[in-house]
């Protein structure tokens, strides 16, 4: 599987249509803070969904970025239904659309992305 | 690899991050991932794609198509598909991929060696180049 093969794609749960995809999250099993570290492997966790498809959170998904305020929010309010779709969920993907083995009760926010250690993106 | 990024996005710390070799030189960027089961089952990064093999997919339409369609063109007949970088290789994730391997050990250009050779390389005078 490629990541662009379920990036764009709509995702349908059993009461009807969460979104779009906009990104997929992965894992390197590090705790927040931690210093650079060796990992083994990207795990990939699950597929951040959003009904408004008004493209990406522009990095607003971090835990310390909050500036400037008013894009901020902005950018909160337009994905304030995002939600995240376990990798688990996910019963089928090879189709025009992603489909889940769950209900839209199911689904939680998105979790924020823990920031790196001295602030820096990557 | 090393990283200090408990979680990362995608689209947002990777792909279309450029990706450097060993001695610092520019290889290609990350224009899509591949993904498969590893032996627990988890579903892991196993490649970075890149090419135009890998972002013709990415953009679709039909200015995706015909990148494709020229990189099949254009490409020696043993390769298919996208440039494959292991993720084994890759060193470093940071503002950059970093990876452990030089640039020439990889197969990331290979349609640009194919023009070189059957398209360039047969211009009149290309034999004295640089010269």
């Amino acid at each position: 599987m490629r990541a662009s093969d379920v990036m764009g794609k709509r995702v349908h749960c059993h009461d009807g249509t969460v979104g779009t995809v906009i990104d997929l999250r992965l894992d390197t099993g590090l705790q927040p803070g931690q210093p650079a570290t060796e990992v083994s492997d990207l795990r990939l966790d699950g597929l951040v969904v959003s009904p408004a498809h008004w493209g990406g959170t522009l990095g607003y998904d971090r835990r310390d970025q909050g500036r400037p305020w008013l894009l901020w929010r902005l950018v909160r309010w337009l994905h304030r239904n995002d939600r995240f779709v376990p990798w688990d969920l996910v019963d089928d993907w090879s189709g025009p659309v992603v489909q889940l083995d769950a209900s839209l009760a199911d689904l939680q926010e998105v979790p924020p992305l823990a920031a790196a250690p001295h602030g820096g993106d990557g | 690899m090393k990283t200090s990024l408990p979680s990362m996005d995608v689209d947002f710390h990777l792909l279309d991050r450029q990706v450097v070799d060993r001695d610092g030189r520019l290889v290609c960027k990350v224009d899509d991932l591949e993904f498969e089961p590893d032996a627990t089952g988890r579903t892991v990064v196993t490649a970075i794609l890149a090419g135009p093999a890998a972002l013709g997919p990415r953009i679709g339409g039909p200015l995706g198509r015909w990148m494709v369609a020229v990189q099949a063109r254009l490409r020696p007949t043993d390769q298919d598909g996208p440039a494959r970088i292991a993720i084994a290789v890759v060193k470093e994730i940071g503002t950059d991929v970093t990876l452990s391997a030089a640039r020439a050990e990889l197969r990331t250009h290979q349609t640009e060696q194919w023009v070189d050779v059957h398209a360039i390389g047969k211009l009149p005078g290309a034999d004295h180049a640089g010269k």
